[in-house]
């Protein structure tokens, strides 16, 4: 269990969160799933996961925030999928500029999430 | 006292009105009873409101991983997962008895329907009918308030459940707004055929916000193929023939057009006005006649749309309409329009007229007395006035001449002090040519610097000698008469001398540097030369750079001791120098070589002359191996700890299976394994297993014989249904038993048989039944059990379940594909066991 690839899940919405966090725990990865910015933060500090999902619209700490905290002040290169029912062209780009590795836009199909998953950590090992 | 209490009374204006006490307090304690009741009831509904919401809640966390679970579900998981699988349809068929579950059930699928696309949405509305949770919402159609109608509408429509469409269609005509509204968009949402159905039937007016949500329900049906709109073009409703053609023209449906030309006589303007837009769009030209013909007695508005398609559609054939519109219109609108439409089909043929003058009124006024506008510039030599006076003029000169009148002296000078001259002190004469020379008037300004302003000759000189002394010339006339002849300035001897004078300090003080640290610049013809001659003057453009490579201080010797901190790693970066050293060598006999190490002095020292190139590079690999023998043998003579290690011993097959014997009897072994090790030792010829063996008797020798328990085979076998059974309801023990009929093996016959002795006549039959089926199943089995035995069938660990995956992606298509092509039924499909192609390979 230790070598599971581990996935930080930041999604307010529970029944979503609790889908998504089903669909990859049966993909295989071990996922931590935080409510809002402030326990993505703490978690952050702590460990630092393989892959995060953020939504866009978050309490206290939007996603645009967790990617800018991630790459320009942890300075870590972990992939990042940003998720929003707000899938307009300026979050895309903005997000993609702040660092994003890619983006969905609600509603989402889980089996194409888990496939994006698995080509972002794939890409993200030949990187390394 | 009666008295004055009269007083009192007349006294006063306002006499208050004598009421009981009794009914005031009467009166109180009923407000206070009814603010008691009041707020009671607001603090019961509230905590009631905030209890169930709670409960709502509560009851959603533990129903989400039941249908999350059921959502992604795989039929072809392992048999723990599709038991498990199994208990909770049991237990979801009982939570939905309660009404408070299946509403908490609903919600959460109408919410998570809003998140998800793809197949698990397909499977949402599934396990939606599956749940047969869409009865209630046809309950939720029957109720009379028009909320609970149009909460059902829009769940079976978010649902998906096209059942529902012939229900909903009775309420296309509802007198509630809300509810026909909502009954519109579901069935346009259903069913392809519902748009039809809807344009047919309805007999009420349809909002424009209405029509909007319908396009945009339209746009976002997938494969819609929309039906040719102009069959209802002839509705009796309006607002249906208005929405037809607004769909007509946002598909592009120009199949219409007599009836578009029959609807410009339509009495409604908005219908004529979509008419005349989808005239316009489909540039229908048959239509022009009945525009001109229904144009005087439409609204002002139609008329202007009239007029703008004869603008876009018409020709010069319109203008005479158009002109009688001018004439003939009133309104200023439209009379502006018209005339703006001649104006399109014929540009210009419309001129303005208002608040225009007559030709008449313009004059043209006396002349002037004639001025010369401009003012020339004359620059001419000063001394010598031999040719006439051309005028030189410039943009400079033009802005500068309306200030100040200027005039040029140029002296007779060679050209090089001419220009000098120019630069210093230069004079420039203006001339005014006017009619009265008397108002020329010169004046000198020395502070003007035209050393910038190129030398003009007048073309009757010729080509003038550059070095000429006295080459006087005089410039006058017209600029366009001039040739123009540039000349280079050039310094005179003496600023040549100072140049070369400070070339040669330059190349002193290069010389200084190059000696510093640059590298090397000879010319090519005379390579021998030091740097020193580089004082001498060259033309430095070609001067060919011969770079020399300037090697950092190797002056160390390698001592022993040394040798020993080189790390073998580092040879190579040696074996670099040695090559830099051999090339510069080379190259360049000015670089020194006294400083090399003694171990590369022999190396160092040796020319690459004429003999050979082959020698060179074998004499350079001898060295090479030389010196790292060297060093090794060195490095072997100081470490001494590695010659103490023992060798590593390498097995032949048979010696390996003889120690993992061995290795085998040391762990489970005792004295009874003694005879067989020493039968063992006297074959054995190597050496290190005959100890390994002789160790072994002498520690085996002194054990007991162990008493090793015979596994005893379990005689008990137990159905994992068992368990649970015993718990449920009837109706759900039945629907245990159909899935137990499906999956079950041999282990379920003893419970099943329990069952079909002591259980009522209804479970006692399904449990014969299912006895029937799972015998049957067994059978078949056996004749074929190398099919049903595929090797590659085991259960999988998470780690290992995700190698493979690791291993088999699948591209994204072809999974999301696959997902949403396969068929997916919660409760009939899910333990049909298939075989997989792969391990019906296998087995064959």
């Amino acid at each position: 269990m230790t070598n599971q690839t581990s996935i930080l899940l930041a999604e307010d919405d529970e029944l979503l969160a609790a889908l998504l966090r089903h669909r990859l725990e049966k993909g295989g990865y071990q996922v931590l799933v935080s409510r809002d910015g402030k326990e993505v933060k703490e978690y952050l500090s702590q460990t630092i996961p393989d892959m995060i999902i953020c939504d866009i619209m978050m309490p206290y700490f939007s996603g645009m925030e967790l990617i800018d905290f991630v790459r320009n002040e942890l300075k870590l290169n972990v992939p990042i999928i940003i998720i929003s029912s707000a899938g307009n062209e300026e979050n895309v780009l903005n997000a993609f500029e702040l660092g994003a590795n890619d983006f969905l836009s609600k509603p989402i199909s889980p089996s194409e999430l888990l496939v994006r998953v698995a080509k972002e950590l794939k890409k993200n090992k030949f990187e390394a | 006292m009666k008295r004055s209490l009269d007083t009192y009374f007349l006294n006063t204006l306002f006499v208050s009105p004598q009421v009981n006490t009794d009914l005031l307090w009467t009166f109180t304690l009923i407000f206070v009873i009814l603010c008691g009741l009041y707020f009671g009831f607001i603090f019961f509904f509230r905590n009631k409101l905030s209890y169930r919401t709670r409960a709502i809640e509560k009851r959603k966390k533990e129903l989400t991983p039941m249908i999350v679970e059921f959502l992604f579900y795989d039929e072809n998981s392992h048999k723990e997962e599709q038991t498990d699988y199994i208990n909770l349809k049991v237990e979801i068929r009982e939570l939905i008895n309660s009404s408070f579950n299946r509403k908490v059930l609903i919600d959460i699928l109408m919410y998570l329907r809003k998140d998800l696309s793809g197949a698990t949405l397909s499977k949402l509305f599934k396990l939606y009918q599956e749940l047969g949770l869409h009865h209630d919402s046809y309950e939720k159609l029957k109720s009379w308030k028009w909320q609970r109608i149009s909460k059902g509408i829009l769940e079976l429509t978010q649902m998906n459940v096209e059942e529902s469409y012939v229900f909903i269609t009775k309420f296309i005509n509802d007198k509630r707004a809300t509810i026909r509204k909502q009954a519109e968009v579901a069935i346009i949402t259903l069913k392809a055929e519902g748009l039809n159905y809807f344009l047919d039937t309805t007999t009420y007016r349809i909002s424009e916000w209405q029509q909007l949500k319908i396009l945009e329900v339209l746009i976002n049906k997938k494969n819609y193929l929309p039906p040719s709109f102009n069959h209802w073009l002839m509705s009796k409703n309006n607002d249906v023939v208005l929405f037809a053609l607004r769909l007509m023209k946002n598909y592009n449906q120009s199949d219409g057009n007599e009836a578009l030309i029959e609807l410009l006589k339509h009495r409604n303007s908005d219908i004529k006005l979509a008419a005349m837009s989808c005239i316009k769009e489909f540039h229908v030209v048959d239509a022009l006649e009945n525009l001109k013909l229904v144009f005087w007695d439409s609204k002002i508005d139609v008329k202007i749309g009239i007029l703008d398609v004869i603008s876009s559609l018409g020709d010069i054939q319109e203008i005479t309409f158009l002109e009688s519109v001018v004439a003939k219109e009133s309104n200023f609108n439209v009379k502006s329009k018209s005339l703006a439409c001649i104006n399109i089909i014929q540009p210009m043929s419309v001129l303005p007229t208002i608040d225009i003058q007559a030709t008449d009124i313009f004059t043209t006024p006396m002349d002037l007395p004639r001025v010369e506008p401009e003012e020339q510039i004359i620059i001419k030599k000063s001394s010598v006035a031999t040719e006439p006076n051309k005028t030189i003029r410039n943009e400079h000169d033009i802005a500068e001449d309306r200030f100040s009148p200027l005039e040029s002296k140029v002296e007779d000078k060679p050209p090089n002090e001419l220009a000098k001259s120019i630069e210093a002190k230069s004079t420039i004469e203006v001339e005014q040519q006017e009619e009265s020379k008397d108002l020329s008037d010169k004046q000198t300004l020395d502070s003007f610097n035209l050393g910038f302003l190129p030398l003009i000759i007048s073309p009757e000189e010729g080509p003038v000698s550059k070095y000429k002394p006295n080459n006087n010339f005089k410039i006058a006339g017209a600029i366009s008469d001039l040739e123009v002849v540039f000349q280079e300035f050039r310094n005179s001897t003496d600023e040549a001398q100072k140049g070369v004078a400070l070339i040669e300090n330059t190349k002193n003080n290069l010389s200084k540097i190059v000696a510093e640290f640059l590298p090397l610049v000879i010319p090519v013809e005379e390579k021998s030369e030091r740097i020193s001659e580089l004082n001498e003057p060259h033309d430095y453009t070609e001067l060919t750079v011969v770079y020399s490579e300037i090697l950092p201080e190797t002056n160390f010797h390698l001592t022993p001791s040394a040798i020993n901190t080189i790390d073998m790693k580092d040879i190579r970066n040696i074996e670099c120098d040695v090559n830099e050293i051999k090339n510069s060598q080379r190259k360049s006999d000015t670089d020194e070589t006294s400083d090399t190490p003694e171990i590369y002095e022999s190396l160092a020292s040796k020319r690459v002359n004429e003999k050979s190139a082959l020698e060179w590079v074998l004499s350079e690999n001898e060295a090479r191996l030389e010196m790292k023998q060297k060093l090794k043998s060195i490095l072997k003579e100081q470490d001494g700890i590695s010659f103490k290690l023992p060798k590593p011993i390498f097995y032949n097959e048979r010696e390996a299976n003889t120690m993992a014997l061995l290795d085998d009897i040391e762990a489970l072994g005792d004295s009874r394994e003694i005879p067989l090790l020493n039968d063992l030792h006297k074959n054995e010829t190597e050496i290190t297993i005959r100890e390994r063996m002789a160790y072994l008797i002498v520690k085996l020798e002194g054990t007991e014989v162990l008493k090793r328990q015979p596994i005893k085979p379990n005689s008990e076998v137990v159905s994992v249904f068992e368990k649970n059974f015993s718990s449920l309801a009837v109706q759900s023990q039945l629907i245990m038993l159909d899935e137990i009929a499906l999956v079950g093996d041999e282990k379920e016959i003893p419970f099943l048989r329990r069952l079909i002795a002591a259980s009522s006549e209804k479970i006692s039959k399904k449990a014969e039944k299912c006895l029937g089926e799972i015998l049957v199943k067994l059978n078949s089995q056996k004749q074929k059990p190398e099919e049903l035995n595929p090797p590659a069938k085991k259960t999988k660990t998470v780690e290992e379940g995700r190698v493979v995956r690791k291993e088999n992606i699948e591209p994204a298509e072809d999974i999301i594909e696959k997902i949403a092509t396969k068929p997916f039924n919660v409760f009939d499909i899910d333990f049909d066991i298939d075989m997989e192609q792969e391990d019906l390979k296998d087995a064959k």
